[in-house]
């Protein structure tokens, strides 16, 4: 499956193969309420500590989302937990979910403060 | 679990596990037999039918979770939708194993987007695997398909 954001404009969606949940078995789709791709400015690579932290905290791209809001996003949205639950075949994110919680907290609670670049 | 499904337009009571794929209420409940079992883990697109319109893998989705929504099969279409004459026109099966996934899949296209770029048609397509490579007729048919559809259109306004 070739798999792309332009799929919803022709006939499919996400939820063409992913499901609430995790599809039983080895490699089956992966599943979650509400299953999707992170929009374009989320994504990762490339992206200095700094740029990541902006684009996590600009309303522009994080879908309207304050510091609490990305916080609740962060440590209750099912389709962030899914990391941690991937499904038969798939390894979990590598840091704990208790260690993520524990580092997001901080974050926020302490402003949402992003870093220089090279720090 | 007794449930009711909406099914073709018609109302089908089944008492089946909610967990079972959809695919399988179709095929060994409801003896709707035109969806193929291909891959089981919605990579082959041989199983898809639509759901509220939507082209979906009948293989992973459990049918406790359709809820209200409609069900459309391969036999909903009658034989003489415009993706099917087209079909027959360009002569797109070989095996003809995945073609009833290939024509829902189109068929959802079109209804999404009646005049597709072949950009269009290549992604909308691009889950539905035919060993025998048929896809370059596939492409035709549906090309031909979107311009029939097309023909057929009433205009907004009549011509003065």
């Amino acid at each position: 499956m070739n798999v792309q954001r332009r799929l919803d404009e022709v006939g499919m969606a996400c939820s063409s193969c992913h499901q609430a949940s995790n599809t039983p078995g080895p490699h089956r789709p992966p599943g979650a309420p509400r299953w999707g791709l992170a929009p374009r400015e989320q994504v990762f690579e490339g992206k200095t500590p700094r740029q990541l932290c902006e684009a996590l905290k600009s309303p522009d791209s994080n879908g309207h989302r304050t510091l609490e809001a990305i916080q609740h996003h962060l440590l209750d949205d099912p389709l962030v937990q899914w990391a941690w639950a991937p499904g038969e075949g798939r390894e979990p994110v590598p840091v704990p979910r208790a260690e993520f919680a524990s580092a997001v907290r901080i974050w926020i609670e302490s402003g949402g403060l992003c870093p220089e670049d090279g720090q | 679990m007794k449930l009711t499904l909406h099914v073709n337009d018609q109302d089908r009571e089944v008492d089946v596990d909610p967990d079972t794929p959809l695919l399988w209420v179709l095929r060994e409940d409801l003896r709707l037999t035109g969806t193929r079992f291909g891959c089981g883990a919605a990579l082959c697109g041989a199983c898809t039918v639509h759901l509220d319109g939507r082209a979906v893998r009948s293989c992973v989705l459990p049918v406790g979770d359709l809820g209200g929504q409609k069900v459309h099969t391969i036999e909903s279409l009658g034989g003489a939708h415009p993706v099917q004459v087209a079909w027959c026109e360009a002569n797109v099966p070989q095996c003809g194993y995945c073609q009833s996934g290939q024509v829902m899949a189109a068929a959802a296209l079109l209804a999404s987007r009646p005049k597709p770029t072949r950009e269009d048609i290549d992604l909308a397509l691009s889950g539905n695997i035919c060993r025998c490579g048929t896809y370059p007729r596939i492409r035709l048919a549906i090309e031909r398909a979107a311009e029939s559809i097309a023909s057929r259109a009433v205009p907004d306004k009549e011509a003065p």
